[in-house]
């Protein structure tokens, strides 16, 4: 066994992957595992993991440890019953995450074939809808327009406004700006685009701010209706 | 016509609408309603019709038929997610059992799971709210969004189908409270401000 040469292994994704694989492997009810057989081949599989250069999450080594404290208390002679007990339930306590671990596998394996199938149902669009989305050059132009006008307005404003306060560096970044401006959407329902960019304390959280809502708008959070000259956000599915 | 108005309806809504939407833009009282809605999507189904009349979990909306999807994808846009199946995973299993901590998903998983919860709430798929258990960690659960993207299946259905399919299931471990009561939680916060 020492010498054997392994060219591939399955990937496992982590310690409960591969336990599972070797329950399953041998054929045993997940409720009764038998551990001194599954002990064992759990450290073979890590060490042939090893010699193929596998970098071996943390997790691997828990778990080994779990399994061969658990043979050598199933290998003590004379157990008191208290010991029985706590045997039984490290037991019972693997058998129930390996039980709920399958589950987790097969409900993402099953909901995979339904997303597949649910691709091939198309929603009934009535006309309406799909003009507004649909945009031509000439649309897209005034957009582009307008939207550098609302940035001239605010960032006006802004330079204004900075020459009053004098701001000390802050640190923005696009993530807490996304989470800042999703809470701030699910309060308000809608809100013009300006108010979004208003807040802005100086010109790099408003570009800081303006990539958030990009970004939102390209995940499909947040929908932009054009309303007279400016537009408004919403979330998207209202 | 109630039939026929109950069609319009349905037909100028870009969202699935329930029977009591339906009663209340029609003034058709809901039994009616649900009376002609059964009616109609035995009608669609008939081989004539390439639409079909669908229940899902937000309501009632017209799809088109499966066989058509070929044809139905060169002209429609239908937004579609990519995503891994560690992703879908993680999903799925807040969907049947959550609202749960980042804790019990991570002792479930063995692994950590930060990654994957932080870009599905970037998705928007999920969402987090402080529970008041001990500690006051977040709770995560599906949103609206995730239960569209399932459009025309429910989500309470789907479950139903893996409990019947998948011996696991079936016993063995104890559940606490059923997936349907859980559809109903599931609306993401922003939902409340409705």
């Amino acid at each position: 066994m020492k010498e054997e040469l392994v060219f591939s292994l399955p990937k496992f994704e982590g310690s409960l992957d591969l336990l599972l694989y070797l329950v399953t492997k041998h054929k045993m009810d997940i409720m009764d595992i038998q551990v001194s057989i599954i002990a064992d081949e759990f450290l073979d599989y890590i060490n042939k993991m090893r010699k193929l250069d596998i970098n071996l999450a943390s997790d691997f080594m828990v778990m080994a440890s779990t399994l061969m404290e658990m043979k050598s208390r199933a290998l003590l002679p004379r157990r008191t019953e208290r010991e029985e007990r706590e045997l039984e339930e490290m037991k019972l306590d693997l058998s129930r995450r390996l039980m709920e671990y399958k589950k987790m596998k097969e409900l993402g394996k099953f909901i995979k074939e339904k997303m597949e199938e649910i691709s091939k149902f198309f929603p009934v669009k009535v006309g309406i809808e799909r003009r507004v989305e649909k945009q031509d050059e000439e649309r897209n132009r005034k957009l582009l327009e307008r939207i550098r006008e609302i940035f001239s307005i605010v960032g006006r404003e802004l330079s204004l406004r900075e020459k009053v306060y004098r701001i000390k560096g802050e640190r923005y970044s696009v993530e807490n700006k996304m989470n800042w401006i999703k809470q701030k959407m699910s309060m308000e329902k809608c809100l013009p685009l300006e108010e979004l960019l208003k807040t802005a304390k100086d010109k790099l959280e408003l570009l800081v701010i303006f990539l958030a809502f990009l970004e939102l708008v390209k995940i499909g959070f947040i929908r932009i209706h054009e309303r007279g000259d400016t537009f408004i956000l919403s979330l998207e599915g209202d | 016509m109630n039939r026929a108005l109950i069609e319009a309806i349905l037909f100028s809504s870009s969202k699935p609408l329930s029977i009591p939407e339906i009663a209340r833009i029609s003034g058709i009282s809901k039994d009616e309603v649900k009376k002609i809605v059964e009616e109609m999507i035995d009608e669609y189904e008939d081989e004539k019709h390439g639409i079909q009349l669908r229940a899902s979990s937000r309501g009632y909306k017209f799809f088109t038929k499966p066989q058509y999807s070929e044809y139905a994808e060169k002209v429609a846009e239908r937004k579609t997610r990519d995503l891994t199946i560690q992703q879908i995973e993680v999903l799925a299993y807040i969907a049947y059992r959550g609202p749960i901590t980042r804790k019990e998903l991570m002792e479930l998983r063995g692994k950590s799971v930060d990654g994957i919860l932080r870009e599905l709430l970037n998705m928007g798929l999920i969402s987090r709210r402080r529970s008041s258990k001990k500690g006051k960690p977040y709770e995560y659960r599906i949103t609206r969004r995730f239960e569209e993207m399932f459009e025309p299946f429910k989500l309470e259905e789907i479950f139903r189908e893996v409990e019947e399919v998948h011996p696991a299931f079936r016993g063995g471990v104890e559940k606490e409270g059923g997936p349907s009561d859980k559809t109903e939680e599931g609306e993401s916060q922003r939902d409340n401000g409705r």
